[in-house]
């Protein structure tokens, strides 16, 4: 039975996950487009690597569905992973074996699997064929994972906090790999990270995820679009953090506050005023201060 | 906790209570209930040496008049009394043992000890001290428990084994030689083949043949355990600082290696199935078959030397090494077997592989590896006479001559050798699962079959309880058999319907599968045609022969893939 054709990469549909008595997964539903770069945002124990392994098929759905180009990750797993190129966040590789049979053994599974892109990877990354992965620093193995994923040319490249613990250089050799792999047409990318600044460069959509919901998702320009932060001075000190409708998070004291806000710029300014504030600085937060003032407010977000 | 001490106490007491509760379970079950078991059986335990009690006891009337099948299951169930409290109290000393080395897995070095001990506030001496002590302590209470409490057959072969000293000395070695090797995992599985096959030399009775060694074997060991001491302070000083702990191969070959891996970049494997079995057999088989070397190997050498300082070796040494290397396959595939992977490792997980190739690439290089295993074990064998003469019992010219059928049943018992210790890892792979208790059948069967056992020669005596299982068995054994058939039918149908195995491959296991089948039943049927119990032989034999436990396997490794 052949892929039913769709433009989606992944799509999810209320997808609900426990473990034990932990709710790791909400309900959530997201669709991937084909050929985006999106990223998927939260603080540690979000839920984003347990999103990663329903995508992988690694964990099967209580309720909820998942497809990833139209197939069940759990029904037909060969099918499904011969097209994902996936990088853990755990740079699980077997300690025992070589980097050269590491591209041997790995190389047989998939058809796509290009030889000569894989050495070039291997020189640029400056990959020792004959170390063994135990010998491997902690960039070295995220890079030899990274190739991995990649010299097969993958429709769906998944990354799983790729940049954890890795120095700049080597954050900067991820992201243009991702950048290279979205160049060509039509392939995927889904990357989890908790560095905002990362999103901030490459996605085109962006999930966050709060306590395992959705609290943010869509094309990144709009949601910076939808978001502004403005300072306030008030004309006495406050005693206490002023009520603001819709703002989602409010730091300060005395005479000056900050707010985070999204949507009804106008009913913020108006609701300032009542309180006998005025707006003396209005700027397009940054996505850590967006997730952050989520996260502290844990409201969702009108869908952009 | 409010010290480094009571903190080591209870990592320990929590890392292995369970064992910890068997080992006290075990002491206490055997001083309750086993006098009382041989009381019945007539045997007597006072008696210099146990199996003199043989002749007088009541098993001895019933191998007489009873069938060969039965005097078999009559004379395991006398080695199981007489050396099962043997047998526990050996495993859990080693077991304590192991305990107290501290070692836990590593990724990197197999086992090793944790480095996360360092960066405690506690000195080396000290925590060598403190395993040294608290573990001489806690193997003295046990040792203490199973020679005060449970009444121990005294049998020649193993008195050297209720010898304190030997095990403290054990544990010191031990240490030793886990810590200083814990850079070089190789030459430290060599190293301890070799302590263990040689410490069991020095405590069974062919000591008597060597009377320099019987003589001086309490210096011999205070000796080492000063050295073992002192070797595992510099040992563990030199884990902690990472001083010594790998080598460097000379420059050419260093060359050799990075040449040979560079041009292999640019080859390819021929399928995926010969991928994936490069990667089992390099993961598991391959360490199987190393370890049967080593261990053997060792023991051979050990031997080999002994042999050049008395000249001949004895019958009772070289039948200790003949048995002592045909057990070594059985007992890696067992302990392999034993603990079946319980989660497919996530590197593997999202390879594009169905359930079912896992499954019987696991099932071929297990195969692989026990054939290799024995045809080291026979290798080794065939060199054995050279050390000295076998007994009756053990010598092949001897056997061939007694047994007129054997040279034609040969090529039938070899592959019926192989298969039984693949057996040991193939029908075990469908308790890969994290079920609570499911998860322990492969270490209970035995037992479970030991106790049925044991039931039914408790009731062998009661009149007409013979009879009544000579007629019922064969009816039980062909409704476990039609089970047998009913469930394979059942789950590989799902198996292959849900494309969690091909139709080739279940094609090819059904081959060999109907291959093994006629290799055992045919000799059975030519020579056996007669024996009364034929049928349940026949019905026997396919029952052993793993079939709805593979397709059982493939599921369970579906579940733990997807959980």
């Amino acid at each position: 039975m052949s892929a039913p054709e769709t433009a989606n990469a992944v799509e999810i549909q209320g997808l609900t996950r426990k473990f034990k008595d932990k709710l790791a997964l909400d309900n959530v539903s997201l669709r991937i487009s084909r050929g985006r770069v999106f990223g998927l945002a939260g603080e540690n124990g979000a839920g984003k690597t347990t999103l990663i392994k329903h995508i992988l098929g690694l964990l099967k759905a209580e309720r909820g569905t998942v497809r990833v180009f139209g197939l069940d990750p759990v029904a037909r797993p060969a099918e499904v992973l011969k097209q994902i190129g996936f990088l853990s966040e755990n740079r699980d590789l077997p300690a025992w074996m070589r980097v050269d049979e590491l591209l041997r053994y790995t190389g047989a599974f998939y058809p796509t699997w290009d030889t000569t892109l894989a050495e070039q990877l291997r020189e640029r990354f400056c990959l020792d064929p004959s170390a063994r992965v135990k010998t491997l620093s902690r960039g070295e193995s995220a890079k030899a994972g990274l190739l991995l994923a990649l010299a097969f040319r993958p429709d769906l490249l998944l990354l799983d906090e790729p940049s954890s613990g890795l120095d700049p250089i080597v954050r900067r050799d991820i992201l243009e790999a991702i950048i290279r792999t979205v160049a060509d047409e039509g392939r995927t990318v889904i990357f989890s990270t908790h560095l905002l600044d990362e999103v901030e460069r490459v996605a085109d959509e962006i999930a966050m995820m709060f306590h395992g919901k959705i609290v943010l998702s869509g094309p990144l320009d709009e949601v910076k679009e939808n978001h502004y932060r403005m300072v306030l001075r008030f004309e006495t000190p406050l005693a206490v953090e002023p009520k603001i409708p819709g703002a989602l998070s409010i730091r300060g004291s005395g005479q000056e506050w900050t707010l985070i806000c999204n949507g009804g710029r106008q009913q913020t300014i108006e609701a300032a005023t009542r309180l006998g504030g005025r707006v003396v600085a209005e700027e397009t937060p940054s996505l850590d201060e967006v997730f952050i003032a989520r996260a502290a407010s844990n409201v969702s977000a009108p869908k952009a | 906790m409010n010290s480094p001490s009571a903190a080591l106490v209870w990592e320990i007491w929590h890392r292995h209570r369970n064992r910890l509760v068997a080992i006290g379970v075990a002491i206490l079950g055997f001083a309750l209930i086993y006098p009382r078991l041989c009381a019945f059986y007539g045997l007597r335990l006072d008696l210099p040496n146990a199996l003199d009690a043989i002749p007088e006891s009541q098993i001895s009337e019933r191998i007489k008049q009873g069938h060969p099948l039965t005097a078999i299951a009559e004379i395991l169930t006398v080695l199981f009394l007489l050396l099962g409290p043997l047998a526990c109290m050996l495993l859990s000393l080693l077991y304590l043992i192991w305990m107290f080395t501290f070692a836990e897995q590593d990724a990197r070095k197999g086992f090793a000890v944790p480095v996360r001990l360092f960066r405690l506030p506690i000195s080396t001496g000290f925590l060598v001290g403190w395993l040294s002590v608290v573990g001489a302590a806690t193997i003295t209470l046990v040792y203490l428990g199973w020679t005060r409490l449970v009444h121990l057959p005294r049998i020649d072969i193993f008195e050297g084994y209720p010898s304190l000293l030997i095990w403290l000395t054990l544990l010191l070695v031990a240490q030793a030689l886990v810590w200083a090797l814990d850079g070089f995992p190789v030459l430290r599985l060599l190293a301890l083949s070799g302590v263990i096959f040689f410490f069991g030399f020095l405590a069974g009775p062919s000591i008597h043949d060597h009377p320099w060694l019987e003589q001086n074997r309490s210096s011999i060991l205070l000796a080492l355990l000063a050295l073992g001491s002192a070797s595992s302070f510099v040992g563990l000083h030199k884990i902690r600082h990472g001083e010594w702990q790998t080598w460097s191969w000379p420059g050419f070959l260093r060359a050799r290696g990075a040449h040979r891996a560079a041009a292999s970049t640019k080859s390819a494997f021929k399928s995926t199935a010969r991928a994936q079995f490069w990667f089992e057999w390099r993961r598991s088989g391959q360490k199987v078959v190393l370890a049967t070397c080593a261990l053997s190997g060792v023991a051979y050498l050990i031997m080999a030397v002994v042999a050049a300082g008395v000249g001949v070796l004895s019958e009772g040494d070289t039948d200790g090494l003949a048995l002592y290397l045909l057990a070594v396959p059985i007992f890696l595939h067992l302990v392999q077997g034993i603990m079946p992977e319980r989660a497919l490792p996530m590197f593997l997980a999202v390879r594009p592989l169905t359930s079912g190739e896992v499954v019987m690439t696991k099932l071929k290089v297990a195969g692989l590896s026990s054939a290799l295993s024995w045809l080291v074990t026979m290798g080794l064998l065939a060199f054995v006479p050279l050390l000295g003469n076998l007994s009756g019992q053990l010598d092949p010219g001897r056997l061939l001559a007694r047994f007129e059928h054997l040279p034609a049943l040969l090529p039938v018992i070899l592959v019926g050798v192989i298969f039984l210790t693949w057996r040991l890892v193939a029908a075990n792979l469908c308790f890969g699962i994290n079920h609570r208790w499911l998860k322990l059948w492969p270490v209970l069967s035995p037992y479970a079959l030991l106790i049925l056992y044991g039931l039914m020669v408790l009731y062998s005596g009661v009149s007409g309880f013979r009879h009544a299982v000579s007629i019922t068995l064969p009816f039980v054994l062909g409704a476990l058999v039609v089970a047998k058939f009913w469930l394979a039918r059942r789950v590989f149908r799902v198996c292959l319907k849900r494309g969690w195995l091909s139709r080739s491959a279940l094609f090819k296991y059904l081959s060999v599968w109907a291959a093994l089948a006629a290799w055992f039943l045919v000799p059975t049927l030519l020579f056996m045609q007669r024996e009364a119990e034929i049928v349940s032989i026949v019905l026997a034999i396919i029952l052993l022969l793993p079939f709805a436990r593979i397709g059982l396997a493939v599921l369970v490794v579906n579940v733990s893939r997807h959980r």
